[in-house]
């Protein structure tokens, strides 16, 4: 059979109505999931499973596809029109999506998600045709070694996204870090802060924490400044075409994408890290490279093109260790492994020779509804954008509603609100007394891997901390992260001794 | 009208429901209509697993005998005492169930619960599955024999296995396997790893050297010819791999262990519930389409009425607190 | 609320305290010499000397220039929007407390007809609202996305 065949079979699997009517409407299902503050790509594709098990192959892996990416990206809707990020992987640059509406550029700042997430998701996606045995190669290199020094770069991210004050930052990220130990220790498996608690036992679930830290209290200051004498001024009305202006800000930042989908793919291909990593590590790097730095986190598209380029890659890249190797690259992969042995596609080196016509249609499917996303997220981003004009009195007791049956649905019993109670409350404190609070979203997301990785390397090497640099991924990730703090440190003592020496002759 | 001499299930619910209707009999008790509205189906373990895919299949075929939706319903976290607990406390009408998996039979040995297997009414074993002594395909080691030669040949600490957490059932094979083997329970260093994909990973990339899980979950690795099945931790060989032999045939020491995963609901469910449940759960087990989904995910179906699941659970329970004492796991 | 940094300081300082304190009861486990308690442990110093770090920092600041008071509502909150605040802690209480009995939908509707109604919108929109808000909820996500919200009273009627 020459290739030509194959990819002959493969779109007469892929372009039939069926087919594509699934993509659709699991598409706008994921379009809407994601928009939704707390649900998450993962719940769309879980929900999709009992579905898929009565579906064919192709139209089953189209749903999941679909429905997968287009949650990724909904994740910026909300961010930009309310400052809640739909999804984890939107966290990392909510702050500037956000600005960037309050100044009127609602449109711009959408607009990039959305072209950038389809170029990032087609890079992803380009990566895994041609390279996926050879990147999946490269991801079955990493140990616990090489994971704890990823975890440890992610970490680092801080520094750079870290804002006006680092110390505040700094406490916010240990304070994350801090939740991230509730719950059963992962080495030990002893309850750790459980106060004797039973559902405890199950640690601070992220999604209710980021409901609570960014929803709930962003809902407590606007009610608290509704009713006061001078209103707060409204966003504007954000009208217009949406794509105005995006083709200069992709045309002036090639590079970003270019990085962005790079780190997007590596990451998402590593089992493990997914989108949510790379989105801060695409936008902690493109701070640091960034010329104008110092407008980052106040309304500035060029870490928005970075992140949001990341974390649509990095949904095609967990597909490569997962079809290569049935290693999930994420929880949306993990549960896709399950529906493909079900299917009869072991997953596996020899899937792209038994059945190539399969694995072609599945990459078809990929590019098809990356494209999708485009139409799809401009009517999303048209039907969102109504609720600016449904004022404040009305929408915050509304979006108070999602926010509670959000967090419920991620534990499924009200211990998700009590989460996000309790985040929300610590959230709006901090934020009162000038910390930040998406430091602690970085914590709560890293913190479990740093740790684990870092205790199983130690029973590993039976506590030789030189073991960590014995493997070559090892050392090179290891000294990126002790350089990153080595400049940090070294820049911090320098400014402090240029203060000192202005300060002292006045 | 019944012979009266013989009851039948159909004739005694109808009796019950006569009574009932006269009031003799509490409506609950004798719920003769059930199930009268959806049924949720707890599972203590995340959506995409294993455990979350046979209950998401259990759930589809229950939904089309019972003529009820079961609602698949994911109580995740705490290592399985989340979902258990929830089974447990819910209310015992019948309206939910869950999936009980072997954990229920380890987690209050260490002292994480006060629940034990005999705190449910069991309706059904659906599935066991013996671990598998597994390499890498990289290394020196080719048949059991001569790994169990090594491994009682190396100082304790040399070798590295995982699989699962500290104090997970794969750990308490390799614990079980060990002592079998007249060697201490630490003689391989156990590395601790957050389920069986991670342990897969770490055993390819040259971090361990065995890991010790079931055939489903090497599946994808050893069919890379990436890792190498060497023998089976089970009484029996499985359908699924003829050719793996067990342990005490290859010469790799007495031991079996399996996990497990059954269908039960809280404590006290009323009787006419759990024989409904229990005799569409044996209906399930001979489905055509359970056999084929079961098969192509590489798990044994291993169906047991509920007496012999609530005999097996209280054997499993035995066991486990044997090992989990010479682990050194056992809390409070 | 506002607290001066030097108080945010000292809260840190007894959050690093209190984790230490708890830490040192982690049981060890046989055969690891390292366990439960150390990132914990040192998590808490670095809470410990942030919080200290703070407190100094305020107290240094507050020696140059006069400083502030120690702890003070925020404006807006005595300026009327506590009602506001309190409506909304409420409506996400009573959904802990009582909506397992209670059933969601009831729950849901006359807590955010209380919320409408503090945030003076006229009393027949707040009811419709509420009340459209609720069923609109449960259809989307109990029935759409099969979350097992509590049904409560409505258990035989939904």
């Amino acid at each position: 059979m020459s290739f030509m065949d194959v990819l002959l079979q493969a779109a007469a699997l892929v372009f039939e109505p069926r087919v594509l009517i699934t993509a659709l409407l699991a598409g706008a299902f994921g379009m809407f999931v994601g928009a939704m503050p707390g649900l998450t790509a993962t719940m769309a594709t879980a929900l999709l499973v009992p579905m898929t098990f009565f579906m064919e192959p192709i139209p089953a892996l189209a749903a999941i596809v679909s429905a997968s990416g287009m949650a990724i990206f909904a994740g910026d809707i909300p961010g930009a029109l309310l400052r809640i990020p739909g999804t984890p992987a939107s966290a990392a640059y909510v702050e500037d999506s956000y600005q960037l509406s309050m100044k009127g550029k609602l449109n711009l700042a959408l607009g990039t998600n959305l072209l950038v997430s389809c170029i990032g998701g087609l890079f992803g996606v380009a990566v895994l045709i041609a390279a996926a045995p050879l990147l999946a190669e490269f991801a079955l290199r990493f140990t616990s070694y090489e994971y704890f020094w990823l975890a440890a770069l992610g970490l680092s991210c801080a520094i750079f996204i870290a804002s006006a004050d680092p110390l505040k930052a700094g406490i916010a990220l240990l304070i994350g870090l801090a939740l991230a130990t509730v719950g059963l220790d992962p080495t030990t498996g002893v309850p750790r802060f459980t106060m004797g608690q039973v559902d405890l036992m199950a640690g601070v679930e992220f999604i209710p924490a980021m409901i609570g830290l960014f929803a709930l209290a962003e809902v407590m200051r606007g009610v608290i400044r509704l009713n006061h004498a001078t209103p707060p001024t409204p966003m504007p009305r954000n009208d217009g075409p949406l794509f105005r202006g995006v083709g200069g800000v992709i045309r002036r930042h090639p590079k970003n994408i270019a990085r962005g989908s790079m780190m997007g793919t590596l990451i998402g291909a590593l089992p493990g890290a997914g989108a949510d990593i790379a989105a801060w590590m695409a936008y902690a790097v493109s701070k640091r490279f960034s010329k104008t730095p110092e407008k980052y986190g106040e309304g500035h598209v060029e870490g928005l093109v970075d992140a949001s380029a990341a974390n649509n890659a990095a949904v095609g890249g967990a597909w490569i260790p997962a079809l290569v190797f049935g290693i999930p690259g994420d929880s949306v992969t993990a549960i896709v492994i399950g529906v493909l042995y079900m299917k009869g596609l072991n997953p596996g080196p020899t899937v792209f020779i038994q059945n190539p016509q399969l694995i072609y249609a599945v990459f078809m499917i990929f590019i098809l509804t990356t494209l999708m996303m485009v139409p799809l997220g401009w009517a999303a981003v048209k039907a969102a954008r109504q609720v600016l004009r449904v004022p404040s009195r009305v929408l915050l007791p509304i979006v108070l509603s999602f926010c509670i049956v959000g967090s419920f649905a991620m534990t499924n019993s009200v211990f998700g609100i009590v989460i996000m109670l309790a985040l929300g409350l610590l959230g709006w404190l901090l934020e009162e007394n000038g910390f930040p609070v998406a430091p602690i979203i970085l914590g709560l997301v890293l913190g479990p891997m740093f740790e684990r990785m870092f205790m199983t390397s130690m029973i590993k090497s039976g506590g030789d901390l030189g073991a960590f640099f014995d493997r070559p991924i090892a050392a090179t990730l290891g000294v990126c992260v002790l350089l990153i703090w080595g400049l940090a440190l070294f820049g911090a003592l320098r400014r402090l001794r240029t203060r000192r020496a202005t300060v002292r002759p006045t | 009208m019944t012979d009266l001499t013989k009851p039948t299930r159909r004739g005694l619910l109808q009796g019950a429901a006569a009574m009932s209707a006269l009031g003799l009999l509490p409506a609950a008790a004798w719920a003769a209509d059930y199930p009268s509205r959806p049924l949720t189906m707890l599972v203590p373990w995340g959506a995409g697993g294993g455990t979350d895919a046979t209950a998401r299949m259990i759930s589809a075929l229950l939904e089309r005998k019972l003529g009820q939706p079961v609602n698949v319903v994911n109580r995740t976290g705490g290592a399985g005492v989340i979902g258990h607990s929830a089974i447990a406390t819910a209310p015992a009408d019948g309206y939910t169930l869950g999936i009980v998996t072997v954990e229920i039979a380890m987690m209050h040995h260490m002292g994480l619960t006060q629940l034990t297997p005999a705190d449910y009414t069991p309706l059904g074993l659906m599935n066991a599955d013996s671990p598998a002594v597994t390499l890498s395909a990289d290394s020196e080691y080719k048949d059991i024999a001569s790994l169990t030669e090594a491994i009682r040949a190396s100082e304790p600490g040399t070798f590295k296995a995982s699989g699962t957490a500290q104090g997970g059932i794969w750990h308490l094979a390799l614990v079980g396997w060990l002592q079998a083997l007249g060697l201490q329970p630490n003689h391989v260093t156990w590395v601790p790893s957050e389920g069986s994909a991670p342990a897969m990973q770490d055993l390819i990339a040259g971090g361990v050297d065995i890991v010790t899980v079931s055939l489903a979950e090497t599946k994808a690795m050893v069919d890379a010819g990436r890792a190498v099945n060497l023998a089976l931790m089970g009484t029996e060989r499985t359908a699924s791999h003829p050719d793996l032999p067990t342990l005490s045939e290859a010469g790799g020491g007495d031991f079996a262990l399996a996990t497990w995963r059954g269908v039960a609901g809280p404590k006290d469910l009323p009787e006419d519930v759990a024989v409904t449940i229990s005799s569409a759960l044996a209906e399930i087990a001979e489905d055509p389409e359970f056999v084929e989904f079961m098969n192509s995910r590489g798990f044994n179906i291993a169906y047991l009425d509920p007496a012999a699941h609530a005999q097996m659970m209280a054997d499993a329970d035995a066991q486990m607190a044997e090992t989990m004492a010479a682990a050194g796991l056992v809390q409070g | 609320m506002k607290l001066t940094d030097a108080l945010s300081g000292v809260l840190l300082m007894l959050l690093g305290l209190f984790m230490l304190w708890q830490a040192a009861q982690f049981p060890s486990f046989a055969g690891q010499p390292y366990g439960a308690a150390l990132l914990p442990s040192i998590l808490a110093g670095g809470l410990i000397l942030g919080g200290t770090l703070l407190v100094v920092r305020d107290l240094l600041a507050r020696r140059q220039a006069e400083g502030g008071v120690w702890l003070q509502l925020v404006p807006d909150l005595r300026a009327g929007g506590m009602p506001a605040l309190l409506a909304v802690l409420a409506n996400v209480l009573a959904q802990i407390w009582l909506a397992p009995r209670v059933g969601f939908i009831p729950v849901s509707a006359v807590g955010l007809l209380v919320l409408f109604l503090v945030l003076r919108l006229p009393a027949w929109v707040a009811a419709v609202l509420a009340v459209g808000t609720s069923f609109a909820c449960w259809w989307l996500f109990a029935g759409l996305l099969r979350v097992p919200l509590p049904r409560g009273l409505l258990d035989g009627v939904l």
